[in-house]
């Protein structure tokens, strides 16, 4: 999972700070957070402070997408256990993957505007495309995955 | 080398951040997210360079950079992408990928086909 390369990029104190936060926050709804989900928020918030040229190919910075950055944190939250490997690109999203041994794979590009398409390879290597209106939707998808 | 055109046989190579972190382990790959660009995929072709050489060059422009995927060019045509040639004053090396003549950004299929096709090079501590 992502969240390791997280730890290794904080500092232990910051990690600490940042489980705590997320502990007592009255931002995020009272629910249980598993490790993974816990990783994924600390990821985001380390995309968040990425600044333009991030990857030294003039990638947009993340710093000024505090909506989008919420607006993930909001579906990680919703995915509750079945969290997916997250990824910022260089074209200003973040991806949510995931994929199975036999090379299924499910893979989702929020934009800003909570705009989300979704692209998925099925068992039968046949692809498809989508746009996903809403969390619920990308909740059920990832159910039925 | 030629500018105006990328030979089927080069390998392209695209540098690999430390952070963000694009290697899934379990996977042996990338991520597909990795080629996702809105100005295209920017990478540096071989130009008929010694790999170390490419890498050691790759690696000071990206401080971050801890690895580079490579890719052969014909690997890339082969899912119907285009690799133009894009030498600048600061490297003659340098091209995109494009998702076609019309279209810039990777759609996520070809994205994560180039994703499954890059080998990984980690680069040599500094």
């Amino acid at each position: 999972m992502n969240y390791k390369s997280t730890i290794t990029a904080c500092s232990t104190n910051t990690w600490r700070t940042f489980i705590s936060n997320v502990q007592n926050s009255s931002t995020y709804p009272r629910m249980t957070y598993n490790t993974e989900m816990i990783g994924n928020l600390a990821l985001l918030d380390a995309f968040h402070k990425l600044k333009d040229d991030w990857d030294g190919n003039d990638a947009p910075g993340f710093c000024d997408k505090a909506a989008l950055i919420k607006f993930c944190k909001e579906v990680i939250i919703n995915l509750g256990y079945q969290q997916p490997n997250i990824y910022p690109t260089s074209r200003g999203s973040i991806q949510l993957e995931y994929e199975k041994d036999n090379g299924e794979y499910l893979e989702f590009e929020i934009f800003e505007e909570e705009r989300i398409i979704g692209f998925q390879i099925c068992s039968n290597q046949e692809e498809i495309n989508v746009e996903i209106r809403s969390i619920e939707e990308l909740k059920k998808k990832v159910m039925a995955f | 080398m030629n500018y105006d055109h990328v030979e089927d046989h080069e390998l392209l190579y695209r540098a690999v951040p430390k952070f963000p972190n694009y290697w899934n382990k379990d996977r042996n790959s990338v991520s597909s997210a990795l080629f996702k660009d809105k100005n295209g995929v920017s990478v540096d072709r071989d130009g008929n360079r010694k790999e170390k050489v490419i890498c050691k060059q790759l690696q000071n422009k990206i401080s971050n950079s801890i690895a580079a995927i490579s890719v052969k060019t014909n690997s890339v045509r082969s899912i119907s992408a285009l690799v133009l040639p894009k030498p600048s004053n600061a490297n003659q090396y340098h091209a995109e990928i494009h998702d076609s003549e019309t279209k810039i950004l990777l759609s996520s299929s070809k994205a994560k086909r180039l994703s499954k096709m890059g080998k990984l090079i980690w680069f040599t501590v500094k």
